[in-house]
């Protein structure tokens, strides 16, 4: 196995592969031409990084996303999208050919520090948490589903939740309420 | 240690040898040294492919880029106009770099020497890395913590800089650096360890 003398730490590979601003340019990409083991490195970056585009453009994912995110994938997939305002109780659903479905969140976050999702169930309990997910502009939470997850589901309602996380402790900042709906196309 | 310009036992010429190489296709009559060149641009194909696509951000224009600099970099061999074999990876990146440019203001111009070499187009589009398991990888991109997972999906998806995605979520850049690495770091480990299995 040969190794790199002069190896160049994952950080800066990965700020010169995908922070292109021409800063210590010349030199690492020529020890990128140079050395195989640092080649490999960029290999496994540019094919991981691939690998990644094709689960978000395959509709793959779930979970906590972003406007940049959404908007991408709502040009390329079916996004069936529900923007909530705290306190608002809805129907919803996934049609037949949703890739995957969306929920808004707004809320007033600017001033948090850490925001946690909370799905809870009708009878109180915790159905998830996801911890730390990224807020948008200081007033939004994005998730999205899976459609043919949510294909699966009876008819149930869930209470969706953002905690505000501190150190002085946690805070309900917003609620929302889902009564899904099976889709009969 | 390999013999000169053989393959390590991980499959890779070791880049002493590269020179090792070029030396051979510069030193044996014009065209007589195909093993060697053919193994020259096996090697230096996928590095050039890289290169391509971090300055280009294009697949079929990395390709090129690989096709033009390989040719200008047998036909530079053969003629002997790369006097210090050693330097054949300098040679190359300076070849690079020029292409880059040229292929930046016109995208589709092909070098008049890479019709000499049709079969470099095999060369620059054989596989170099094993894909990446489809279902490990959405395994391991669901164990990420939420704000690791939509930084990957916004610089690999979205193809947003550190810049970018700190606007976006209202973090520094170097946060976000940090995030990226982290989160690059997990998925390493999950789908298997150091490329090429360097700890």
């Amino acid at each position: 196995m040969e190794r790199c003398p002069e190896a160049i730490a994952w950080p800066v590979l990965e700020s010169w592969w995908l922070d292109p601003s021409g800063a210590g340019d010349d030199g690492l990409a020529e020890h990128a031409l140079a050395c195989a083991a640092c080649h490999r490195r960029l290999q496994w970056l540019a094919t991981v990084g691939d690998a990644i585009g094709a689960w978000a453009a395959g509709g793959r994912c779930r979970g906590a996303a972003t406007r940049a995110v959404l908007e991408r994938l709502a040009a390329g997939l079916q996004v069936r999208r529900y923007a909530l305002r705290s306190g608002d109780s809805i129907h919803c659903t996934a049609g037949a050919d949703d890739d995957l479905v969306v929920l808004e969140l707004s809320a007033e976050l600017a001033t948090t520090h850490r925001v946690d999702l909370l799905f809870r169930r009708a009878d109180g309990s915790v159905a998830e948490r996801a911890e730390d997910v990224p807020v948008v502009d200081g007033r939004e939470v994005i998730w999205a589903e899976r459609g043919r997850d949510l294909r699966l589901l009876p008819a149930h309602d869930l209470g969706v939740e953002l905690w505000s996380v501190d150190a002085a402790g946690e805070r309900l900042v917003a609620r929302y309420q889902l009564h899904h709906v099976p889709f009969r196309g | 240690m390999t013999r000169s310009g053989e393959p390590d036992a991980a499959g890779r010429t070791p880049a002493a040898d590269l020179a090792e190489l070029a030396r051979r296709i510069g030193t044996a009559p014009p065209g007589s040294a195909g093993d060697a060149e053919e193994r020259l641009c096996r090697e230096l194909a996928p590095r050039i492919r890289l290169y391509g696509l971090r300055h280009l951000r294009d697949q079929e224009l990395a390709q090129e880029l690989v096709q033009q600099v390989l040719a200008v970099v047998l036909v530079g061999l053969r003629a002997g106009t790369v006097r210090q074999p050693e330097q054949v990876v300098s040679f190359v990146f300076g070849t690079c770099r020029r292409m880059v440019q040229d292929l930046r203001r016109s995208e589709r111009r092909r070098g008049e020497a890479l019709q000499q070499f049709a079969w470099l187009r095999a060369a620059s589009t054989a596989p170099t890395e094993p894909a990446v398991d489809r279902e490990r990888l959405d395994d391991c991109l669901a164990r990420l913590p939420e704000r690791e997972r939509a930084v990957v999906g916004l610089t690999f998806y979205v193809q947003r800089s550190a810049d970018e995605i700190g606007r976006e979520l209202r973090l520094t850049a170097g946060n976000v650096r940090v995030i990226r690495h982290r989160a690059l770091a997990r998925l390493r480990d999950c789908l298997g360890g150091e490329p090429g299995g360097a700890k």
